[in-house]
């Protein structure tokens, strides 16, 4: 009998790490030159690691074992290692690394440079640069397709974005849109891509089988960044300027609602677990969660120096 | 003739670098935060920074400002009165606190880019009020490896102390 309860709660110990493993958000913080790793269980900050100098963008592999940061000012990708949470590597790129992102295979890293007018794609298990790829002017945030094959990059200060093909390097299309477009979000079904333009504080939204512009839809001012809802039905962008969100409908294309935030808001991801917006504001140095379904704030939490967390941010929880 | 050509050319060149695109920046934004605590009521001290066109009345390197209520011209003394052009971004009345944007600079004399501030009013609980002025800005060269005069140091101490230089002055005229 007690060897069945020492059993029962051994299965029940391994059990409850495998349903009930949470996930972690990673947050650059350029001021502070460092990431803060939120463990989205607590919503409590477990650990600021060190990276490069001013740290701007973030990816997290899916099996949350290599998170890559761009660092600016340094001109290096740090390496973090999911299970130690330290600041393995650090790969020297370019002149100014800033956008990043991973093909949904993680095979592939992609690092836009600001100085530079390109994108490298570097291979994620020898950390080693395969392609260099010339794209438009200030090229920032970068998204890539379900199938792999894609990948989008707003070209900021040549108001365009550059659609260009993993498979054979190629620049495909240039895509006119608004002004100084910074990010670019597809759908989650990758019918759509949207542009995130500063200058015109508006959202650019293509359609992506014959790359047409389909709406542009007014924003808050200096939209920054933009997150999709699970099922794609709604769209959150960040407002820099504004200190707001907008919240879009994406069915009718429409903003329909405009949030107060905080200071500066910058990084933004919908966690699918929680269908909670998890946004990132600069000048208050904090995390805001927001449910996403009744749109009220839950939590903020303090983190580095003027955080940015541009990009994909959240992984899984690998620390024993 | 060939004095004339270099002439056209060093205007052309100054052109150029003083009229700079104010929308390109680097990849770092900078963050100041500066305040000051004045024996006065909130609504004393609001009332006198609360009308975006007269700068000019508290602050001690402001010479002149033109205004139309949304985007207003400051001469700033400490640089031969170079103008500064802003723009009202965003006012509250009731929370006492309003946010500029800069539109057009000559960045040898105020070396800025992309360049917000806010500046509020609070109450203390000891009946004093504290002044909050926030500043949000890159610097002002745009490319790569900036020289020093237009480096971050560089335009974090151009805003530091316009921001410090109006808020003693505040003090001063305040609890005079």
């Amino acid at each position: 009998m007690k060897n069945f309860l020492i059993n029962l709660w051994i299965f029940f110990l391994f059990f409850s790490k495998v349903c009930f493993s949470n996930d972690l958000a990673y947050i650059t913080n350029q001021l502070s030159n460092s990431v803060s790793v939120i463990d989205l269980e607590t919503y409590k900050v477990i650990k600021e690691i060190s990276v490069g100098l001013k740290p701007a963008g973030i990816a997290v592999t899916k099996n949350g074992k290599k998170i890559f940061v761009s660092n600016p000012e340094s001109k290096e990708i740090s390496v973090i290692d999911g299970y130690k949470l330290e600041n393995i590597k650090n790969i020297p790129l370019g002149k100014g690394p800033l956008g990043i992102a991973l093909t949904k295979d993680d095979k592939f890293l992609l690092v836009s440079d600001w100085y530079d007018h390109k994108v490298s794609i570097l291979n994620t298990n020898t950390l080693k640069v395969i392609k260099e790829i010339s794209v438009g002017k200030t090229p920032a945030g970068i998204d890539t397709d379900l199938k792999n094959s894609k990948f989008y990059v707003a070209n900021r200060d040549d108001h365009s974005v550059s659609v260009v093909n993993i498979k054979n390097f190629k620049e495909e299309k240039i895509l006119k849109a608004g002004e100084r477009p910074f990010a670019v979000t597809l759908s989650p079904d990758n019918k759509f891509l949207y542009v995130a333009n500063v200058k015109s504080s508006d959202v650019s939204v293509f359609n992506t089988k014959d790359y047409k512009k389909i709406k542009t839809i007014k924003v808050g001012k200096s939209p920054y960044a933009i997150a999709f809802n699970q099922e794609g039905t709604q769209a959150f962008v960040t407002n820099q300027h504004e200190n707001t969100i907008s919240v879009i409908d994406t069915v009718n294309k429409k903003n329909i609602k405009t949030l107060d935030i905080g200071e500066y808001p910058e990084g933004i991801n919908f966690y699918r677990k929680t269908k909670e917006v998890l946004i990132v504001n600069w000048f208050d140095s904090e995390v805001v969660v927001l449910n996403s379904e009744n749109l009220n704030i839950k939590k903020k939490i303090t983190v580095g120096e003027g955080p940015r967390g541009f990009g994909n941010f959240i992984g899984p929880n690998l620390v024993k | 003739m060939k004095l004339l050509t270099n002439i056209l050319f060093f205007i052309i060149l100054f052109l150029n670098i003083s009229t700079k695109d104010v929308f390109s920046h680097g990849p770092t934004r900078q963050k100041i935060k500066e305040s000051i605590t004045i024996n006065a009521k909130p609504e004393e001290v609001w009332n006198v920074i609360k009308d975006f066109g007269k700068i000019n009345t508290w602050h001690p390197s402001v010479s002149k400002v033109e205004s139309d209520g949304k985007n207003r011209t400051i001469y700033y003394s400490p640089r031969n009165n170079t103008p500064i052009k802003q723009k009202l971004e965003s006012y509250n009345a009731e929370k006492m606190m309003y946010k500029t944007s800069i539109t057009e600079v000559d960045i040898k004399s105020f070396p800025v880019s992309t360049y917000t501030a806010n500046i509020s009013v609070k109450a203390n609980d000891d009946g004093t009020s504290t002044v909050l002025w926030k500043g949000a800005f890159y610097r002002a060269y745009v490319n790569n490896d900036p020289p020093p005069e237009l480096n971050e140091a560089a335009a974090i101490k151009a805003v530091t102390e316009f921001f410090q230089a109006g808020l003693n002055n505040l003090k001063k005229k305040l609890e005079k």
